[in-house]
């Protein structure tokens, strides 16, 4: 089993076994699309829809699969749901699909949906596949809507800003995105070498907070821990 | 001719397929840290890349357009490119016992590639002419297997760096790559 797996195999929590941010699975979407907030969060929620209706499937067809040709299988059940999300945000979304662009139907091949449906998917029951899936999603999402904000915080000097892209086009008439132009704060931020370098800084406050909290627990565990030490050399007893 | 060696340049360093359009950077971060292992991968995803691309430039065009089947057009794509990686995978594991020993892995980062996909993609929408997609193509699937290679032996260097704690790990390696992202998009106007 290759250190991946490993990786993917313990337990998925949100924030410790991060698919973004520890494993570095699926950062194609992440890096490009994370410019403003409103993006990053309909990706996240588009990326989490496919990932929990993949992974379901994935369960509910484990007997019916080719255990030799599953990639193929995984891939193709992906690129079923990609498909029916991409002409239903051309419907309901076509401003926000149009920011997007590629990233939506690139969405069939996001590795960390694959992990999901090979490590946890194909070999268990439907309801723990779902909240499996569900739990990475959520874990994806966070990643996403932490660095989109981030950069856009940086870069536009706003949050949130054309919120109303996420209001599905049959609600209101006139959703395209704001004219105004916002001051361009460090305009750097928007562009691909600071998506990376920003990413790279969170992941290393991520591990600097992870290794203090660690520390605070050692010490108030103190030192009552002893390890009983066993004589493992010398002459056996019969 | 000249037009030609302008688009493999073009698609290979000023609009670099990783690194400058962002697809499929999974495969920088995941891939083997051994230079040997490295070669190998990205030599299979070269081939993977270019061969998928021009079959998927060839079915859309002249099969998917004709018939109105368009927005059918990623499950047809997923499927060649994934049936490609796993007939070529199949064929290696026969004819060569010892290469890629984490076969999983490289399916993993050949057929879960959001670079196949996405150059299959951008195809289906440039105005360029056939014969020039597949220049596009190619010069795309170098770009992407030059910086496999390259960034593994960065790593390399990094492994054996100085990093404060933090840093160690993934973390420098993110910061590395915006770096030489910053490199590539000094390429622009090249072209």
């Amino acid at each position: 089993m290759s250190k991946l797996e490993c990786q993917a195999e313990e337990s998925q929590s949100l924030w410790q076994n991060n698919p973004v941010l520890v494993q570095l699975l699926g950062l194609s979407p992440v890096l490009a699309v994370s410019t403003s907030l409103v993006n990053g969060i309909g990706l996240g929620i588009a990326t989490f829809i496919v990932m929990l209706l993949s992974c379901i499937s994935a369960s509910l067809l484990k007997a019916q699969l080719n255990s030799a040709w599953r990639f193929t299988w995984f891939l193709l059940i992906m690129a079923s749901y990609t498909t029916a999300l991409d002409i239903l945000m051309q419907w309901l979304y076509f401003p926000l699909y149009k920011q997007l662009g590629i990233y939506i139907p690139l969405i069939c091949c996001n590795i960390a949906i694959l992990v999901r449906m090979e490590v946890r998917a194909c070999n268990s029951h439907w309801k723990l596949a779902a909240t499996d899936a569900a739990k990475s999603g959520v874990a994806y999402l966070l990643a996403i809507v932490l660095l989109a904000g981030l950069r856009e915080l940086i870069g536009q000097g706003t949050l949130f800003s054309d919120w109303q892209l996420l209001i599905p086009s049959t609600l209101l008439t006139d959703i395209s995105p704001s004219e105004i132009q916002h001051d361009q704060l460090f305009g750097f931020a928007k562009l691909q070498p600071m998506a990376f370098i920003l990413l790279g800084i969170i992941v290393a406050l991520k591990n600097f907070t992870d290794s203090y909290f660690a520390k605070e627990t050692d010490t108030q565990l103190g030192n009552g821990a002893t390890v009983q030490r066993a004589r493992v050399t010398g002459r056996l007893k019969k | 001719m000249t037009t030609y060696l302008s688009i493999i340049i073009a698609a290979a360093l000023v609009n670099n397929v990783v690194l400058v359009q962002l697809l499929g950077v999974s495969s920088l971060f995941l891939s083997n840290s051994r230079l040997q292992n490295t070669i190998e991968l990205a030599t299979l995803n070269f081939i993977v890349l270019f061969s998928a691309a021009v079959i998927n430039l060839l079915l859309f065009r002249f099969i998917l357009l004709p018939l109105g089947l368009d927005f059918l057009k990623l499950l047809f794509f997923v499927a060649i490119s994934s049936s490609i990686t796993k007939l070529l995978l199949q064929w290696l594991k026969q004819r060569f016992p010892l290469s890629l020993r984490q076969q999983k892995l490289a399916f993993y980062l050949t057929g879960g590639n959001s670079a196949v996909i996405g150059v299959s993609l951008l195809n289906t929408v440039s105005h360029l002419s056939i014969p020039q997609s597949i220049a596009y193509s190619l010069g795309a699937a170098l770009g992407f297997s030059l910086l496999l290679v390259a960034f593994a032996a960065l790593r390399l260097r990094l492994d054996s760096a100085e990093v404060p704690a933090p840093f160690r790990g993934t973390a420098i390696q993110l910061i590395s790559a915006g770096i030489v992202t910053l490199c590539l998009l000094g390429f622009a106007g090249l072209v």
